[in-house]
């Protein structure tokens, strides 16, 4: 099954390189990548598809992964970069700039990295009483979060007429998106998957409950906090570059647990690569549908991906109750 | 000797003091179960041993150690605690919950060793579960399944077992049979065990020693024959009894309960 995901990534990354106002077959795909033979080709891969491909997989990895930690650590279905304020603290920041500092665009992914992992922190914080407790994390998400998207709506309604390039990042897309935004998000990517792969079997142990973890010989608090801040630096690089990404993060974990099962050695390759292939084919999707118009690519994967997922939740019931 | 000690504890949670001043040995060896009225701190008392709560005062030892100085990983390798209720997927089967038992033995760089590989097969051989260990957890009855997480604490190779109402939605014929394993294991291999129980018979049946916790102090402390007498019951658990006694142990039968 992991193979199967492999392949739909790898299928993804030639799809979105391939497809466009200009159609390029995949041994010229390769071609333009592996030798430096000068051409039109060679520009249109190395300077627009192949950057925004890479932004695309690992923004999808990013989001899948991220989900899938929190669900495990907070042991709650539900739990998503949404639901630990992640979101709502880039989006805050990202409309800030947008909106009210329009000259300064170019600092949007910076400061909402910063933003992401505040709204973070101050809900790590808000929960704290002597320990963490899930699902005080989860209540005090949400109202953070409701918080910084009232906030977020005022600015939309005070500066109304200036709303449409916030509005692109409240619903993420990845347009124009090229290698300076790869390097931001690159590095996180690697660290954060590759440590929360390290981690799988903790968080196997944390779904056992608290008591059970620490009989095991788990330091509980220790490494619920480690994973959560994975998973925060994971969703915040990944919605400071694309913007406000719904539904990945919540819904490919799921789909993978009920593909593979819940056991996070799998899991956690399995979300990186199903997050990956799912965002390269939407944002194929998004950029070609009503080409030259783009739509923003969280409405592709949420279009596409909800019908799939409830098709999978009624045909399959095992691994939840 | 004494595996466990606590000296002068107090448990408050919230603003309401749960346990109050207590004085509590477990000796090593031996079954111990505690009983006590719902609410009297039982669970409390298992929860702060097995460092799940901090005490306000006082202390806890294991083997003359404050039990909060041990690293996680080396107190999981001397103490295994079960929880009244789990939790796990569905889709996890018997020999992984086991495996999760040598996660304190194991370094993640190292994998499985064969010591690991013979404490899950000794764990699921003593417990009966040989032909259940490739089943799936949520595929099986409430009886298999508790004893389930029982060889998974057994896999940690504990010196101490604590078990928190181990017999508890159980039918009673498993509930006999997973005490029946209890003693097994403390007899032929030499672990400890302390466990809160329900029922009182059960527990004068299967212990060694009985203390009674009521309103967040010990309230009587010895061997079954001595605790679970008409007195104490009338005291504690506000009922009038008859007591039997069946090979040694005292039954009790309750006829009505106890004018206050």
């Amino acid at each position: 099954m992991l193979f199967i995901f492999a392949l739909f990534a790898v299928a993804g990354f030639f799809i979105s390189n391939s497809v466009g106002a200009m159609k390029i077959s995949i041994p010229d795909i390769v071609d333009a990548i592996f030798t430096d033979r000068e051409g039109p080709i060679r520009q249109v891969i190395w300077n627009i598809r192949l950057p925004r491909t890479i932004v695309a997989g690992l923004v999808g990895t990013n989001l899948a992964v991220s989900g899938a930690i929190l669900q495990g650590v907070m042991r709650n279905p539900l739990a998503d970069p949404h639901i630990i304020g992640i979101s709502s603290g880039a989006g805050l920041a990202g409309v800030i700039i947008l909106i009210l500092f329009p000259q300064l665009t170019y600092l949007v992914p910076p400061v909402a990295f910063l933003g992401a992992m505040g709204a973070a922190v101050m809900i790590y914080m808000l929960a704290w009483k002597g320990g963490i407790q899930p699902l005080r994390v989860i209540l005090a998400g949400v109202a953070v979060s409701s918080l910084l998207s009232a906030l977020i709506s005022g600015l939309m309604v005070f500066y109304s007429d200036r709303v449409s390039g916030a509005l692109m990042f409240m619903s993420g897309g990845l347009s124009a998106r090229s290698w300076p935004h790869v390097r931001i998000i690159l590095p996180y990517t690697i660290i954060g998957c590759i440590a929360a792969f390290i981690m799988a079997e903790k968080q196997n142990i944390l779904v056992l409950g608290d008591d059970t973890a620490r009989s095991l010989g788990l330091n509980v608090e220790a490494d619920r906090m480690i994973l959560t801040a994975i998973a925060s630096i994971l969703a915040a690089s990944a919605v400071s570059v694309a913007g406000l990404l719904g539904f990945v993060g919540l819904i490919v974990p799921h789909t993978v647990r009920l593909l593979i099962g819940s056991d996070n050695r799998y899991l956690i390759p399995g979300s990186a690569l199903l997050g990956a292939g799912l965002l390269m084919m939407s944002d194929t999707l998004a950029r070609t549908l009503f080409s030259p118009q783009e739509i923003p690519v969280g409405i592709i994967t949420a279009t596409l991906g909800a019908p799939f997922f409830l098709f999978l939740l009624r045909r399959r019931d095992d691994g939840y109750n | 000797m004494d595996i466990i000690e606590v000296k002068d504890m107090d448990i408050i949670l919230g603003n309401k003091k749960i346990i109050d001043r207590v004085d509590l040995n477990i000796q090593q060896g031996k079954i111990t179960s505690i009983i006590g009225p719902n609410g009297s701190g039982k669970t409390t008392i298992l929860r702060a041993i097995c460092r799940n709560i901090r005490p306000g005062r006082g202390t806890i030892t294991l083997d003359g150690r404050d039990v909060f100085s041990y690293t996680s990983n080396a107190f999981a390798k001397k103490v295994a605690f079960l929880a009244q209720s789990h939790e796990c997927p569905n889709d996890l089967t018997v020999r992984e919950l086991v495996g999760y038992g040598r996660y304190a033995h194991k370094s993640w760089w190292k994998g499985n060793t064969e010591e690991d590989d013979s404490a899950v097969e000794w764990a699921v051989e003593m417990t009966g579960m040989t032909d259940f260990a490739e089943k799936n957890m949520g595929t099986l009855s409430g009886g298999e399944r508790q004893r389930a997480w029982i060889a998974m604490a057994l896999a940690q190779k504990p010196e101490l077992l604590v078990l928190d109402e181990p017999t508890t939605y159980l039918d009673i014929c498993y509930q006999l049979e997973l005490l029946e394993l209890i003693r097994d294991l403390n007899k032929n291999e030499g672990i400890t065990v302390i466990m809160v129980l329900h029922d009182i018979n059960q527990a004068a049946r299967f212990s060694d020693e009985i203390k009674i916790i009521d309103k967040g102090k010990v309230f009587a402390s010895g061997s079954p024959c001595e605790v679970v007498n008409t007195a104490n019951l009338r005291e504690v658990f506000r009922v009038e009894t008859d007591i039997k006694y069946d090979g040694g142990s005292p039954v009790f039968y309750p006829k009505r309960v106890a004018a206050m």
